[in-house]
């Protein structure tokens, strides 16, 4: 009967009810979005990299490293040199090398140079491989491989011919436009940086700077023959420095006492990071951020709250007389407290629910949509036991706040008795 | 029969500030006995009717209502205690607009538990108030006052109360309704065998009943300001 008391007065008060549950649900859409995009985008950032066990830089911190080899944001203030890589490569331990370098751009996307085994071992997510959605690996200088967002945003598809620009800026002074690239290939996409990168062999890199903005080669007088035979002997060139070394390992094991060899590399100063320590240390860096968010969160579901107790509040005049109805039938003034708290729950888990719904639906609907736009994989609201405490907390919070209107009933019950002052 | 008290009031004082609005030394109405009280406003009517219900506390004095003392019961007993022995009608205001009528009627079952669940008699109080299956079904709040009062009445009969207190039921309605509402009641308390107080100002209804009794001369009440 209680429970049949409190619907039918909810209902007979339906629109400020409703409004009353949509700002809850707005505040719980907010508080459980930030809490699982937060959740989403560590998982994200995790997903990365996956199968590279140490990621090899010039010294430099960890962070920093981590930022400019797999997220492509910053620069390396240094360059490992050839040698070092050659020999890292050649260590007993290791069971797998990929040289990165970084510093050219396109229309503000990231160049890359790798060799042609970056698409064989780097693995992002659960340990899965870059697929090819067109073409293939780029074979030789002049082809490109474009990650999925670049090919998709620039309109490019296979055969088409691409500048690269010196830097990293979206604007650029130096173009390479002497070397064009044809596209060779597009990748899948993969919701990691790589979407966004466009990938092209280390001697390519080389090619570029030697002859096209600091033009020592002074290969203006070749002929388009000698052009290209030149670039087949180019093949076998070698980089001065690259960026960064991917490494795996053998055993993952070695890893520590690999790292450590790394870091006491006699012939240079180097640094080696594990990505998911250094990626941990890069969260722990956004706490403040995320921390800061999450306070926004809870101030917005107090709001919602304070908004739901004066609306019990300006509704008790009204009330006065159902309260002495009831008193008069026999009902203690429990009666009436808990008949108000109990609207409040209601209040709550409805708007708790309806946040919960909304958001769990605006996800999954726009799951595509955010995987293209921001390059972001943020997979569906599940009612994990995190979720479920922050719906518990917003209906004990209701009900916590809930106990003025309905203390106050209470005792205005208990004192006034029967009559209505009007 | 007419030796068993069903109210008795000894030395009773109450106000709701410092001096006192009523003080009764000694009031005694019989079982069966059907009393008009009447008074002008703010003469303490709906405090003693208060008092009489347990949901005010006197400030000195004893109140028994069927031979139990209210003052020596808990605050829950005396609720429990007004559900299954007492029957309320006022003068408006009576349901619960957002409930149904039949909600409305079922919540005096609802707080006396204990009493019996007699269906045979709930259907005969809703057919001797005209009270059918179609206008049960229908919201409190989209009823007139003459049904209202009519539910407000089935209600308080339901549990077969000792006691009917009725503070101005018939003051929102015209001269027809309000005869046809005294008819019902009385032929109602009638069969109950419940003993009434009826509070009104309207001293033309007093022929409805045995005893008339001034609100004033049950002890030095003192006029009050109106509130």
């Amino acid at each position: 009967m209680l429970m049949r008391i409190a619907t039918a007065s909810l209902w007979n008060r339906r629109l400020t009810v409703l409004l009353t549950v949509i700002s809850i649900a707005v505040s719980v859409f907010i508080m459980l979005g930030v809490d699982h995009l937060k959740n989403e985008l560590r998982s994200s950032f995790g997903r990365t990299v996956s199968g590279v066990d140490l990621i090899v830089g010039a010294r430099t911190g960890p962070t920093n490293l981590l930022l400019y080899s797999v997220f492509r944001i910053g620069n390396a203030t240094n360059n490992i040199s050839w040698q070092s890589v050659q020999t890292l490569s050649q260590s007993k331990e290791v069971a797998w090398s990929v040289p990165i370098s970084l510093g050219d751009s396109h229309k503000g996307y990231r160049v890359m140079g790798t060799t042609a085994d970056y698409f064989t071992h780097f693995k992002y997510g659960a340990k899965q491989p870059l697929e090819f959605a067109q073409g293939h690996r780029f074979d030789g200088e002049q082809q490109v491989v474009l990650g999925a967002e670049v090919a998709s945003k620039l309109g490019y598809s296979i055969g088409d011919s691409i500048v690269l620009s010196h830097g990293s800026g979206s604007v650029s002074f130096t173009h390479h436009d002497r070397y064009p690239f044809i596209v060779s290939g597009i990748l899948a996409a993969t919701g990691t940086p790589v979407d966004q990168t466009l990938h092209v062999s280390l001697g390519s890199i080389e090619l570029v700077h030697s002859s096209g903005g600091h033009a020592n080669h002074a290969e203006e007088d070749h002929d388009h023959e000698s052009t290209i035979h030149e670039h087949k002997a180019h093949d076998a060139l070698t980089p001065e420095s690259v960026t960064a070394l991917l490494v795996g390992l053998k055993s993952r094991l070695g890893v520590l006492t690999f790292q450590r060899k790394v870091n006491q590399f006699a012939d240079e100063p180097l640094l080696a990071i594990l990505p998911g320590v250094a990626l941990s240390e890069l969260w722990q860096m956004m706490g403040m951020a995320e921390r800061a968010l999450a306070l926004i969160a809870l101030l917005v579901l107090i709001a919602s709250l304070l908004g739901m107790t004066t609306m019990l509040l300006a509704s008790m005049k009204e009330r006065e007389r159902e309260i002495a109805v009831l008193r008069a039938i026999g009902a203690h003034a429990n009666f009436v407290l808990l008949l108000i708290e109990l609207e409040a729950i209601l209040i709550a888990l409805a708007g708790a629910l309806l946040g919960y719904l909304s958001l769990a639906g605006l996800l999954t609907g726009l799951q595509h949509w955010i995987a293209g736009r921001f390059g972001l994989f943020v997979g569906g609201l599940p009612l994990s036991g995190s979720t479920l405490a922050y719906l518990g907390l917003i209906v004990g919070l209701a009900a916590l706040l809930a106990l003025v209107p309905a203390i106050l009933s209470y005792r205005s019950a208990l004192s006034r008795g029967l009559s209505v002052r009007t | 029969m007419q030796q068993q008290p069903v109210i008795s009031m000894q030395g009773v004082t109450f106000g709701w500030e410092k001096s006192p609005i009523l003080d009764i030394p000694d009031w005694t109405v019989s079982k069966g006995q059907r009393v008009f009280l009447y008074g002008p406003s703010g003469s303490g009517k709906s405090t003693l009717l208060n008092l009489l219900s347990g949901i005010l506390s006197p400030w000195q004095g004893q109140i028994c209502i069927l031979e139990q003392d209210l003052s020596r019961m808990k605050a829950g007993a005396r609720d429990r205690f007004r559900a299954r022995h007492l029957g309320m009608v006022f003068q408006q205001f009576n349901l619960l607009p957002y409930l149904s009528v039949r909600d409305n009627i079922a919540l005096a079952h609802y707080f006396s538990p204990e009493s019996n669940d007699d269906p045979s008699w709930l259907r005969h109080i809703l057919e001797r108030l005209g009270l059918t299956e179609e206008l049960l079904a229908r919201k409190a709040s989209d009823l007139s006052v003459g049904q209202q009062q009519r539910v407000a009445l089935a209600r308080a009969l339901l549990n077969r109360p000792e006691l009917i207190i009725a503070d101005e039921p018939t003051s929102a309605l015209d001269t027809e309704l309000r005869d046809q509402f005294m008819q019902l009641l009385l032929s109602c308390v009638k069969e109950t065998q419940s003993t009434v107080i009826f509070v009104s100002h309207d001293r033309s209804l007093a022929e409805y009943f045995d005893i008339h009794q001034d609100l004033r001369a049950l002890g030095k009440a003192q006029e009050a300001q109106p509130c």
